[in-house]
């Protein structure tokens, strides 16, 4: 009943005004009891309801939408015309085989549709317990009302949005898996309120009166902004801050808590997750636009063919000489010119023609496309054993654009490179560290001697700094720590002497590559109890209150914790990007630092400047109040946080720097190096620091080393970029550098002011670099940036490959998104086309997989007009041997079995498993790409190959047969003649025949599916023809049986067998030369480039070792080990001979 | 308190069976599969081939059409023994009953040795007109008893027969109302010393599975009735009814004669033929076939063919095991064979002056990558794909 009154107010609420703002939750459904008048709010329930289509409006809708597709309306169309006017063909000829159409499609989508009411099913019908008058009880998950109190266990799915009450674990907290949702794998913790953590049983909630307001539903999964009231039995009311951490999700996992309570409030369609899904943009590919636009002319061609057809008609009725054929029934009324007698006439050949329209052609790809797919996901050779990943594909739209790709705009950190940090260098306190073997070591100025003496122990003269370097890096993070083993004994926590059994859990890499290297280097962060963090620094345990922790934000781009260390003395700690730290540093070694940081820039790493400040207890209350106002606030709670993070994070002390490197993925130069080498452009788009990103390019083989590097870099003016521009413009004119190639280097600052006003030139400029390298650049830029190129005048196509949810906005702007499984979570991968686990993949994706895709597919669509010309020009040329009286040459089996069943399976087949080349050569040979690159297949030139042989087949076939017949010749020994039946069965064989042959003459892969689908072809029409032409149909079934016996009877005829033979080889002959052709040149061209000696640039790059790239850019830094075999097994640290010491013993804490 | 601790993620779902796709030659897209290649080399035999078979098949061909007798004689403008043109007589169509006899002489040059076929011909006769082919009633036609004719038909359905009696056609519709009925008569005349009536047989001259299933004579509801009361002739059918087109042959009569069926199966083209007797080669003269010489025709000229600018002809021909007489047969064997052997030539020089060299030569191609580090051996017998 409610769930009815719910469906109906949900009806009405279109109309109603604008909701409020906020919503006001009553947990438990309790309104207190002072409020007046209480008018529940309408919230859909918790039904999930992600199927289109139920039971009832199957049928209707599933229609609707099928006919809005202009084909299929088309032919729709066309069928009631048949079915009004006096038409040639029976009307079953078009009907029929659109009911195909239209069952093979609405059995498709009614299929996905079960299985989406089968989730939803699955989903709504799960059980949750709910508090319901103080009771635990047990109802199903759809029927969860917001407000409802819900009792959630471990390793269960939250059933909707809801606050966290309590939790059984006595700090309050839950663990959670957002997997689901983001595909972030770390344990993530949740916290409940301390005013609500002690209600664990169902009885407690009795006493709880409490109201959350909070904003209505958002789709950002990261923010929420609300209150918990809380009334006291005394009327006070408590007024409490919530925030993103105190919700919990659905599509989240409860994990390592025995259950907790929540209070739900956002339901069914209303959850965050929910909100986030179908925001899909549909994207056409180049093939369907291409092929929409062979749809059209052939539409043209069918118009002209009847209007044509109809003017002859007409000229024929009128022409002077010849008298009435009094034979002809009603002959007087050809002469009777009305306009609704020439629209019929017009229609009759529309009707006749309508075959040039292939109506098959749709439902065909989209099984092509289905099943094609899925070999996306089946290949091997993109599973990545490492994450357990194997490639996705979320669309089958756009299978053939991969092998379409002209551009490839990629992101650079998680895409090109691991994102896996590994700690390598510090500079702290204007020295230069490095770390060398587990060990932190000095790195000697002169270059040529490195220094391997360990400097962590108190007898070093610079340990001071080091120490609180240190100190600051293992605690300004947000990083938790598992011990695998506490769970199996049933501990909460465990210690671990070293810290090695310990698992960081940490969102950003680069924090836990901190904390592992400090961990390498003895200091050894063991995780928060009882609000403090704890350290061991060289065996000595050190614990510090946690006060607050001021999230990473990207305009801020910096972090900091603040922190109470035993001496009650409070500390700012921070981190973040050196233009987002040094402007606000007081003291310390700004020069050196910032020179450091912009070295280890050059070589390739990741750099954070680490900094400090001590807190007089006067400010930090002053901040606190500041900081749980802002959290308090529903309205403008994101600035006024950033007011309060601003008034704190200031006045720092530099202590230093860090550099991180991310190490490249592995064969991401050989494949960089394949994609330009298939013409494929490639542009790196990274938020990264413009030395950072330059290395890495080098290094991945991005920018060669014989490229001359152009800069539109920190420039203040768009005036400035204009003149810039022009500048490197004329360069790149300049006869002189012809030969050379250039490579560009923007960043996000200076791209903004291009963008503005001079887009054309700087995208001109672009389009001629050989390379071009966008850093510093917004989420936001990166999507403007496959815009410029995408709307170029050449119209390319663009893929956009990332792996973050920076990336998104350029994987949903690219005409293919490509999204890598990283550690950034999952929003790249859900908003991608296409995804896999490694870059590499990318290769065989494109190069492999899109280039199968492309042929198939585009082949596909050219057979299919192809066919149809073959196949129904002759009944044009037939049209002037019957008097223009618009006398079908086929019979209606002939007519409705060609494109259904005849030829329907071969060119299926051959759209889903034909291999033109090996994979292994195309993989070889990425210049092969670009033979099909600008839709080569689809080219008009090609369109008029494929249909100028249509046309030779059919007139070989239909004049072949008009000259065997002569006069109409006898055709037997017996002298019996034959009919116009039988004229047309001669040329229908033909054509088949000469159809399937051409078809045969396509592919390159003649596996079993593609034996048996001609096979079927074979069998479907010699046995079914000869069924159909032996029976005497009855009345109700057909109206004349033409056929009868036609078929058997022509076919014993010795004369047409040699005659179809000879026109058939006739008819193919250029087919078989050209194929000739094709593969005699393909073959000599793989041959030459065999012997053809590759240009430098085409030489793959490795990727520099460390040493070579310190070399070339960086003379003066040179340590003798490797850096990279600083990780190996060998080289771990051996454990300090460390003990907890007394704290007397100890020096006075530098925090 | 087992899951009590934070720990790694708990192992029920993260520890899920590898997702590897299966390593099965269908999934990884590795069927076996023939993978054939065309070169110069491949197709060389194959042209030849072709060109070597049909070259001497177009030879037999052409000459088994040359071989056959042909005689045909076009009479649409004969006259009759008064000198006037039969066909201006016939341009009133309502003139029924009109009779017009033309009496000629035709001259065979040759023997005709074989069975010896006569046809007619008529030129510019659109049987294929639409409306033409579709006017018929295929129920009627097969005997059964239809009550109501098919629509098709009209205006060839019913006939007024007064004001208020109407009555069914039998056969319905324009392709038996148009029924070709010219009649002719052959006196052989040798020298000119003979004279020997040719006697021509009516049957055989359509299709078995017309003749046996298709079309069938109406049976007489109760023994007594008449099957063909309550049924009148076409218009154009000059008073003779649909039981009397061939009274002598009971099996050759109403729907199943033989020049009914004949003239329904629709020609494809204006132009056409159609077997209209057989001579009978039981005679004596014409045992071996008609003897060269000449014979007297005499046509009942009945079937006007003016009106739409059409002729009329009859011929004599005999046939051989393919039909009659055509030579696109023979030539289109000899032509395609020729373009084989040329094309066969042209791929020859191609293979001998580029073919060696280049792509026979064996080569090993070492792959870029490292991934795909299989040899790859491109040869001409190879495929590359």
């Amino acid at each position: 009943m409610t769930s009815l009154w719910n469906e109906v107010c949900r009806c009405f609420r279109c109309k109603q005004q604008q909701r409020p703002a906020n919503r006001t939750v009553y947990v438990g459904n309790k309104h207190p009891h002072d409020e007046g008048v209480f008018i529940p709010e309408l919230y859909p329930d918790n039904k999930i309801i992600s199927s289109r289509y139920t039971l009832w409006n199957f049928l209707p809708k599933n229609l609707f939408e099928q006919f809005r597709r202009v084909a299929n309306f088309y032919f729709l169309c066309v069928g009631i015309v048949q079915l009004t006017i006096d038409t040639p063909v029976s009307p079953i000829t078009s009907i029929l085989p659109l009911v195909f159409v239209i069952t093979c499609t609405a059995i498709k989508q009614g299929y996905e549709d079960w299985l989406r009411h089968k989730s939803d099913r699955e989903v709504n019908d799960r059980e949750v317990q709910v508090i319901r008058d103080g009771q635990l009880t047990t109802t199903k998950s759809m029927h969860i009302k917001v407000g409802d109190i819900v009792r959630v266990q471990s390793n269960k799915g939250f059933p909707c949005d809801m606050i966290m009450l309590s939790s059984v674990d006595p700090d309050g907290n839950c663990y959670i898996t957002t997997a689901n949702l983001d595909g972030e794998t770390n344990l993530k913790t949740h916290c409940c309120l301390a005013e609500t953590k002690r209600c664990v049983h169902e009885d407690d909630f009795q006493k709880l009166t409490a109201f959350i307001e909070c904003e209505q539903p958002i789709p950002d999964l990261y923010s929420f902004v609300g209150n918990l009231n809380i009334v006291r039995d005394n009327g006070e009311r408590i007024v409490k801050p919530l925030g993103p951490e105190n919700v919990l999700l659905r599509g989240a996992r409860l994990k390592n808590t025995p259950f907790i309570y929540g209070c739900a409030i956002y339901t069914g369609q209303e959850t965050k997750m929910a909100l986030n899904s179908n925001t899909k943009v549909t994207k056409f590919s180049r093939v369907e636009r291409r092929m929409n636009t062979f749809l059209l002319i052939f539409l043209v061609i069918l118009l002209a063919e009847a209007v044509f057809s109809t003017c002859l008609k007409y000229w024929y009725v009128f022409r002077p000489i010849v008298g009435q054929p009094w034979y002809v029934p009603q002959i007087e009324i050809d002469a009777q010119v009305t306009v609704r007698r020439v629209f019929e006439d017009f229609l009759a050949y529309i009707v006749l023609y309508n075959y040039v329209i292939p109506i098959s052609l749709y439902v065909t790809i989209e099984l092509q496309k289905f099943v094609g797919s899925m070999f996306f996901a089946w290949d091997v050779d993109m599973f990545d054993p490492g994450t357990n990943e194997r490639a996705k594909a979320n669309t089958s739209d756009l299978n053939e654009e991969l092998g379409q790709v002209e551009y490839l705009f990629t992101d650079k950190t998680g895409t090109l490179t691991e994102n896996d940090m590994q700690f390598r260098m510090c500079s702290i306190n204007g020295k230069r560290y490095e770390e060398l073997g587990g060990m932190l070591c000095e790195t000697s100025p002169a270059g040529n001697d490195p220094n391997p003496v360990p400097v962590l122990s108190q007898s070093y003269q610079h340990f001071e700094e080091m120490e609180t370097f240190l100190t600051v890096l293992v605690l300004c993070h947000n990083i938790r720590v598992d011990h695998p083993q506490a769970v199996d004994l049933g501990a909460s926590s465990m210690y671990s002497y070293g810290g090695y059994d310990y698992e960081y859990q940490a969102s950003s890499p680069d924090e836990k590559a901190f904390v592992e290297a400090c961990r390498r280097f003895g200091v050894v962060f063991h995780g928060t109890h009882d609000e403090r963090l704890e350290i061991t620094f060289k065996g000595e345990m050190r614990r510090y209150k946690l006060l607050h922790s001021l999230e990473f934000d990207p305009t801020r781009k910096r972090m900091s914790v603040i922190v109470q260390n035993e001496n009650d003395e409070i500390y700012l700690l921070s981190k973040g990007a050196e233009t987002a730290i040094l402007d606000r540093v007081i003291e310390g070694d700004i020069s050196s630092t910032l020179l450091h940081v912009n070295e280890y820039a050059v070589l390739g790493l990741r750099t954070l400047v680490i900094a400090m400040r001590r807190l007089e207890s006067q400010e930090y209350t002053k901040f606190d109040q500041m900081l749980s106002e802002a959290r308090k606030s529903l309205t403008q709670r994101e600035v006024k946080l950033a007011e309060a993070f601003d008034y704190v994070e200031k006045n720092f002390k530099l202590l230093g720097a860090t550099a991180v490197e991310d190490k490249l993925q592995d064969d991401v130069p050989e494949t960089i190096q394949a994609l330009l080498t298939a013409g494929i452009k490639v542009w790196v788009l990274t938020g990264d620091k413009e030395e950072t990103a330059v290395n890495i390019s080098h290094s991945a083989g991005h920018f060669s080393r014989d490229m001359l590097q152009l800069k539109i870099t920190q420039m203040q003016s768009g005036l400035d970029c204009a003149d810039l521009i022009r500048k490197h413009s004329q360069t790149l004119d300049n006869p002189v550098n012809r030969d050379e190639k250039f490579a560009i280097v923007i960043d996000g600052t200076s791209l903004a002011y291009c963008l503005i006003e001079h887009a054309d030139i700087l995208r001109d400029l672009c389009m001629k670099c050989s390379a071009v390298l966008c850093c510093r650049m917004t989420p936001l830029q990166k999507a403007e940036v496959v815009k410029l190129i995408k709307n170029s005048r050449e119209n390319p196509v663009t893929a956009a490959i990332g792996d973050g949810a920076n990336d998104v906005s350029m994987i949903e702007e690219a005409h293919v998104g490509l999204g890598i499984m990283g550690k950034e979570g999952r929003q790249a991968v859900r908003n991608s086309d296409y995804a896999f686990a490694k870059f590499r993949f990318l290769m065989k994706a494109l190069l492999v997989h899109g280039h199968f895709y492309y042929i198939r597919i585009a082949n596909l669509v050219q057979y299919f007009f192809y066919k149809n010309v073959a196949f129904i020009t002759a009944q044009l040329f037939y049209t002037f041997f019957s008097a223009f009286s618009e006398q079908t040459l086929y019979e209606s089996w002939y007519l409705m079995n060609f494109n259904m069943v005849f030829t329907a399976f071969p060119i299926l087949m051959y759209g889903i498993f034909e291999q033109h080349l090996k994979p292994s050569l195309l993989m070889g040979n990425p210049k092969l790409y670009r033979k099909i690159s600008r839709n080569e297949n689809m080219s008009i030139h090609n369109f008029i190959l494929w249909n100028g042989s249509g046309l030779w087949h059919c007139v070989v076939m239909f004049f072949g047969t008009l000259f065997l017949l002569g006069e109409e010749n006898s055709l037997f020994s017996d002298g019996k003649m034959i009919g116009n039946w039988s004229f047309g069965s001669i040329v229908y064989f033909g054509c088949l025949v000469i159809v399937c042959l051409k078809l045969s003459l396509s592919i390159y892969y003649w596996s079993l599916p593609i034996w048996l689908s001609f096979a079927f072809s074979a069998f479907s029409y010699f046995v079914g023809t000869a069924v159909y032409n032996s029976v005497l149909w009855p009345d109700f079934f057909s109206d004349h049986n033409y056929l009868f016996q036609v078929w058997n009877t022509v076919f014993t005829s010795g004369g047409v067998w040699f005659a179809e033979l000879v026109l058939i080889v006739l008819a193919l002959l250029p087919d078989i030369i050209y194929r000739c052709y094709k593969d005699i040149s393909l073959t000599m061209e793989l041959g030459q480039q065999r012997k053809m000696t590759y240009d430098s640039s085409l030489i793959p790059l490795r990727q520099l070792s460390y040493e070579e790239t310190k070399k070339f850019v960086f003379p003066y830094v040179t340590p003798k080990t490797s850096l990279q075999n600083i990780h190996s097994k060998e080289n771990r640290p051996k454990l300090l001979p460390a003990k907890f010491m007394p704290r007397s013993l100890k020096r006075k804490h530098v925090l | 308190m087992a899951n009590g601790t934070p720990g790694t993620p708990g192992p029920e779902a993260e520890k899920a069976a590898s997702r590897r796709p299966k390593d099965t030659k269908l999934k990884q897209q590795r069927l076996p599969a023939w993978q054939p290649i065309l070169t110069a080399g491949t197709v060389l035999p194959a042209f030849f081939a072709i060109g070597l078979a049909f070259i001497p098949l177009g030879v037999v061909l052409l000459v088994t059409s040359n071989d056959i007798q042909e005689y045909r004689y076009d009479y649409t403008q004969c006259v009759n023994s008064n000198e006037d043109k039969c066909a201006d007589l016939l341009t009133n169509l309502t003139a029924t009953g009109q009779t017009c006899t033309c009496t000629f002489k035709i001259e065979l040059k040759e023997d005709f040795v074989g069975t010896v076929y006569m046809y007619y011909g008529l030129t510019n006769f659109y049987q294929n007109h639409r409306r033409y082919v579709r006017s018929r009633d295929d129920s009627q036609l097969h005997g059964y008893d239809v009550d109501s004719l098919y629509s098709d038909c009209e205006p060839f359905k019913t006939k007024k027969l007064n004001t208020s009696v109407e009555m069914k056609i039998a056969p319905c519709g324009a392709i038996a109302n148009s029924l070709f009925n010219d009649s002719y008569t052959f006196v052989y005349k040798g020298d000119g010393t003979k004279n020997v009536n040719v006697s021509m047989l009516r049957t055989g001259i359509a299709w078995a599975s017309d003749k046996d299933v298709k079309f069938g004579n109406p049976s007489s509801k109760n023994g007594s009735d008449d099957p063909w009361a309550g049924f009148t002739n076409p218009p154009n059918w000059n008073n003779k009814m649909v039981y009397q087109l061939d009274p002598d042959d009971e099996n050759n009569n109403g729907y199943k004669n033989e020049d009914l069926i004949v003239w329904m199966r629709t020609a494809a083209l204006p132009t056409f033929r159609k077997l209209h007797r057989r001579i009978n080669h039981q005679q004596t003269e014409f045992t071996d076939g008609l003897p060269k010489g000449q014979y007297e025709v005499t046509i009942d000229y009945a079937y006007p063919v003016t009106l739409f600018d059409g002729t009329k002809s009859i011929i004599l021909t005999t046939t051989s095991w393919l039909g009659g007489k055509n030579p696109f047969l023979g030539i289109a064997y000899l032509v395609v064979g020729s373009i084989c052997i040329l094309l066969g030539v042209i791929f020859l020089l191609i293979h001998l002056k580029w073919g060696r060299n280049t792509y026979r030569r064996q080569f090993v191609h070492q792959s870029q990558t490292r991934r795909t580090s299989e040899m790859i051996n491109v040869t001409s017998r190879t495929t590359f794909n």
